[in-house]
């Protein structure tokens, strides 16, 4: 399903007509949007050749500074030393990547940038680990804090915006799940309050600076990771969780998360009385009760994306629905005959509501 | 001067999406009741609806699908065998009969063909396992994609499609698996047989698309074939230059068929159909195979790098990978100034 698409003058002038715009503004908003037009954005396709050269040059780079016995793994002091080096590098070629003239010579630049930015980051948050020992609680998460607090402001890629904020999640998810505590279902939970109102704020308020939307797609990653957690059961789940968590305030928060987005995409949170968004919210409600919490999740995720009209997102999203909705199914404790009830009692319904939708007119472009 | 900035296209030429309508929103250039309107126009509100009701649609057929077989699973051993077959045969039926009577330009048609072709394979599985042939497993992926040939041809369907492609991939793995022996030419004769199956489909997919067969038309079916077309070829190419000794007449072929095919396919998408997110894919197979060549250029046969090999691959991959996004880059803005 594409998107109508609009072009920047039948908006202009559909703003003048509806008095949205005054005539004088027109000429300053339409210099805006080609200026805005004109700046070089790459596209997703090549973030990933980007990222995937960077990968492979720091694995390389790495190794030589192994192998060549410059680096010593048994000296943190060492391994901080190199890595704040990388970084104070990483920061100032990607300072100088602007003023470069536009070429191979600028992409090259940029690649040694990004690849001495990761290469910087790991080797300081290790260095700092080993001259630690693994003693002090906290230190990994504080440490990758501290590395992408300096490294934000400066960085260009919005793929490193992301997977650093994503780190400091994961981070405190595994001192959460791996250093014990009395109650760490409580505190799973607070930190995936805390994620979703990050996300909340940072992907959904206009008001958010568009600088910490890749803050915003690392705290949604991190919502992910432990929901995944959750969904995986006790196969994988529990693995990685080390003891059993309760699930029912995560998915409490999530259901309140999905009606908060369709609250959000509808416009409003008086909208959530139409018939439309009242039957979907019952809808997540019931998801809610049915204890889904990576269903609920894909769903977010998928309705975030597609109001944000951002491909990525939406791809995560399709892609996340069908793999918890099976993680779902086949963690449940019932026999084949109970399941099959429970696959198809679902789907009966899920097809009702879609016979509903045709039958009310909610599923057409033009109203009945 | 910043060197960001590219020259400014004409206002017709600028597609309006939400992030370029937030933008002006951030900078204070437009109020927020300008930003609603923009939005409106750009998603209309009853898309929502739409989108919803393909969404609740295909997750609650999907579901239906599942709990049914889920039902055959625990009764299976119960189920005579006549009613098993004849049950998978009424499906079948049943998805053939929603194809001929609803037509196949509607929707809901894709979906009922590629059905119908995938039913035809569970028949063939159950088939044999109730009568124990003992056939090898790449007879029955044959049998399947021969028998569903028709129906492919006649549904006109992507979706249908895209299991019929499926199942001769497979059934090539397979017989290749199956009936020839583990040597030196397996893996080349394989990943070759793979490669032309999938080249063949990719240009009648093209021929279609430009012919204006709708179906054939949308882009996921680009990348559908070609992928595992460059995914074969980079795993093709690992193997020769990991082995890069004792070469027969099958493997000297791949090595002039594996640059042919990606020098033929950056052709393609540059010049005949532009796409630069395909030329982005080949672009990443070719980078990533000429990496792996070069490493073991350096280390010369050896297992181990010293760390001259590893210094200069880490330049090298580089300078690689730069140039393919500064040249991708310049395809991308040639593409867009192209009326």
């Amino acid at each position: 399903m594409s998107h109508p698409t609009v072009n920047a003058e039948t908006l202009l002038a559909a703003w003048q007509a509806s008095g949205a715009l005054a005539p004088d503004a027109a000429t300053r908003v339409g210099t805006a949007i080609q200026a805005d037009a004109a700046q070089d954005r790459p596209p997703l396709h090549l973030k990933i050749l980007s990222a995937v050269g960077t990968l492979l040059a720091t694995g390389f780079f790495f190794a030589f500074l192994a192998v060549a016995d410059l680096i010593s793994f048994d000296s943190g002091s060492n391994v901080l030393s190199w890595g704040v080096a990388f970084l104070a590098v990483g920061i100032g070629l990607t300072l100088a990547l602007p003023r470069a003239a536009a070429g191979i010579g600028r992409e090259v630049l940029g690649q040694v940038a990004f690849t001495a930015m990761a290469l910087g980051k790991v080797m300081s948050v290790a260095g700092i680990i080993l001259l630690d020992h693994g003693n002090t609680h906290w230190l990994p998460t504080a440490a990758i804090l501290a590395v992408t607090l300096a490294t934000y402001p400066v960085s260009g890629s919005s793929l490193d915006r992301t997977l650093s904020p994503y780190a400091v999640a994961v981070a405190a998810l595994v001192e959460i799940l791996h250093r014990g505590g009395a109650a760490p279902s409580l505190a799973v939970t607070a930190l995936f309050t805390a994620a979703t109102v990050v996300a909340g704020l940072l992907l959904l308020s206009r008001r958010a600076p568009l600088a910490l939307r890749p803050v915003g797609i690392a705290a949604l990653g991190a919502m992910g990771t432990i929901v995944s957690i959750l969904a995986s059961g006790v196969d994988v789940g529990l693995w990685a969780s080390r003891a059993p968590l309760d699930p029912r305030l995560i998915e409490a928060v999530l259901t309140l998360s999905l009606v908060g987005a369709i609250a959000w995409a509808a416009g409003g949170i008086d909208r959530l009385s139409r018939p439309a968004l009242a039957a979907a919210t019952a809808g997540v409600v019931l998801l809610g009760l049915a204890g889904t919490p990576g269903i609920g999740f894909a769903l977010l995720v998928l309705i975030v994306g597609h109001a944000l009209h951002d491909v990525p997102l939406r791809v995560v999203g399709i892609l996340a629905l069908p793999v918890f909705l099976v993680l779902w199914y086949y963690g449940r404790d019932l026999t084949l005959l109970e399941k099959s009830a429970t696959l198809v009692g679902s789907g009966a319904l899920l097809l009702a509501g879609r016979l509903v939708m045709a039958r009310a007119g909610w599923d057409r472009e033009t109203a009945p | 001067m910043n060197q960001d900035v590219i020259e400014a296209p004409a206002l017709a030429a600028i597609r309006m999406d939400r992030g370029a309508v937030d933008r002006l929103a951030a900078r204070g250039l437009i109020s927020a009741e300008a930003r609603d309107q923009a939005l409106a126009l750009i998603e209309p509100p009853r898309r929502w609806g739409l989108w919803a009701g393909r969404l609740i649609g295909t997750i609650g057929t999907a579901l239906v699908l599942a709990g049914i077989l889920y039902f055959f699973a625990f009764n299976w051993a119960h189920v005579p065998p006549l009613a098993k077959l004849g049950a998978i045969a009424a499906m079948i039926a049943a998805a053939v009969v929603t194809v001929a009577v609803i037509g196949f330009e509607r929707a809901a048609a894709g979906p009922a063909a590629a059905a119908a072709v995938t039913l035809v394979g569970v028949f063939l599985a159950v088939a044999g396992q109730i009568y124990q042939t003992g056939a090898d497993a790449w007879t029955l992926f044959a049998a399947w994609a021969g028998l569903t040939l028709v129906l492919a041809l006649l549904a006109g369907s992507a979706a249908a499609w895209a299991v019929w492609l499926a199942v001769v991939a497979v059934a090539i793995h397979t017989w290749w698996d199956q009936t020839q022996p583990a040597d030196a030419a397996f893996h080349t004769g394989r990943n070759l047989s793979l490669m032309a199956f999938l080249a063949v489909a990719l240009v009648i997919r093209e021929v279609l698309a430009a012919r204006g067969f709708a179906w054939a038309a949308p882009r996921w079916t680009r990348f559908y074939i070609a992928v595992p077309l460059l995914a074969a070829a980079a795993q093709l190419a690992f193997f020769l230059l990991e082995r890069f000794r004792g070469f027969g007449p099958a493997e000297w072929a791949a090595v002039g068929i594996i640059p042919l095919a990606l020098l033929a396919m950056g052709a393609v998408y540059r010049h005949l159909r532009p796409d630069v997110v395909t030329l982005a894919a080949v672009a990443l197979a070719a980078c990533v195979i000429a990496d792996f060549g070069l490493f073991r250029l350096f280390v010369g046969g050896s297992r181990r790098a010293d760390m001259g090999a590893l210094f200069l691959m880490g330049v090298a991959t580089l300078a690689m990978f730069a140039a393919a996004v500064a040249w991708l880059r310049s395809v991308s803005r040639q593409m867009e100034a192209r009326p």
